[in-house]
């Protein structure tokens, strides 16, 4: 025997039950059934640490990143292959991640030309710099600070992410005015071009 | 002046309802409000042309492996990287091996109960860039993989399937078959004997 489950009327802003009766019928749903499942997501959102708005934003971030050519690998791969080169290509690599910083800043600015390309620059580096423990952009009037703190990042991770982080605020408009680096933190200050 | 905008009512679960009414509380914000957040999202999730359930999905799996030790990179630095140290070293597939071996008993722990497989299939097609076909199909005692990523180099090719191999080894199945070439994998592995 099939326990019909009970209901409650909950208020909502009348354009937006306009809008679900509208995409309820796109999909062939009934209301109650799809406003069931919106609302079983926004507990589970609720359930892995983060609110509904949280996640969906995360996971347009993540789309974008992915259009930029984002991969996943493995934190023990990388650092294998950056420890194997660094020592004998140390130049090669810090400007093979200034100009994937540079096209990466590109992107961002002709993407985001009628919003604002720091603001998107500032929460895609949250996604993208996932083991980050902090990375932050300072806006001041004429300057901009970036600040990264990475606590497992080697001494050469931390040098080719600064060297990516200069390449996409150049190409931003940005030239560098101050670099403070050390294991597993990032400082850096730039200047707006005129 | 701001005009009170109107109110309707929608119905739903009243367990559901009870969850959010305490939600609310707890974020200090009315029933009210968080409802109508709540379907904004939804409406932001069609409008990326995402069902909002996969949205979640989503970020549950970058969760997961982020957790599990996986960092972002740009496609052309990790390839880069690849090509210059394949040229001397041939541990390289032995290291992908190992860790997709590893990830594949973090699937099986973190997903004990239900089907480990289910759930690299999702992350696989989701998350390992490059790829634009990933399929795991399970027959009997039998499972296979095929993997198609047209911009993926020879190189990757080979280290991913090798790095699929650990994984699918990890969760109980030995390799019968492989063929691999520059953007395709096909795998073909079978149940080993008392693992179900």
């Amino acid at each position: 025997m099939v326990v019909k489950k009970q209901k409650k009327l909950m208020a909502v802003q009348a354009d937006l039950v306009e809008k679900i009766i509208r995409i309820s019928n796109i999909k062939g749903r009934t209301v109650y059934s799809f406003v069931n499942e919106i609302m079983e997501q926004a507990i589970e959102a609720e359930d892995l640490g983060q609110s509904l708005k949280e996640i969906v934003e995360i996971y347009r971030l993540m789309e974008i990143e992915k259009k930029t050519g984002a991969v996943l690998t493995t934190r023990e791969i990388l650092n294998f292959l950056v420890q194997k080169l660094y020592p004998s290509e140390e130049e090669a690599l810090m400007e093979k991640w200034y100009i994937s910083g540079e096209w990466y800043g590109k992107y961002v600015l002709t993407r985001f030309q009628d919003g604002e390309p720091l603001e998107m620059l500032d929460k895609l580096l949250q996604v993208y710099l996932w083991e980050a423990s902090e990375i932050r952009i300072l806006r001041g009037k004429d300057s901009i600070g970036l600040r990264c703190v990475a606590p497992n990042h080697t001494t050469e991770e931390t040098s080719l992410l600064s060297s990516f982080l200069e390449g996409a605020m150049h190409s931003m408009g940005y030239t560098l005015r101050k670099r403070d680096l050390l294991k597993g933190l990032i400082l850096l200050d730039f200047e707006k071009r005129t | 002046m701001s005009g009170k905008l109107k109110r309707k009512f929608l119905a739903a679960r009243q367990d559901f309802v009870a969850q959010l009414h305490e939600m609310a509380s707890r974020k200090n914000m009315t029933l009210y409000a968080l409802v109508n957040e709540t379907l904004e999202q939804l409406f932001r999730a069609e409008e990326m042309e995402v069902p909002l359930p996969e949205v979640v999905d989503g970020y549950s799996f970058m969760k997961l492996v982020r957790e599990s030790g996986f960092m972002v990179v740009h496609e052309s630095l990790l390839f880069y990287l690849l090509e210059k140290v394949l040229e001397e070293n041939d541990s390289l597939a032995d290291m992908f091996y190992k860790n997709g071996y590893w990830f594949g008993k973090y699937l099986q722990v973190r997903f004990s109960g239900q089907e480990p497989l289910g759930v690299f299939k999702k992350i696989a097609s989701r998350f390992f860039g490059g790829v634009s076909e990933f399929r795991i199909i399970k027959n009997s005692d039998e499972v296979s993989l095929q993997c198609i990523g047209f911009r993926l180099l020879d190189s990757y090719t080979k280290l991913l399937s090798v790095f699929f191999e650990g994984v699918i080894d990890a969760l109980g199945y030995s390799i019968i078959k492989r063929d691999v070439s520059k953007g395709i994998i096909s795998l073909t592995f079978k149940t080993r004997e008392g693992v179900e």
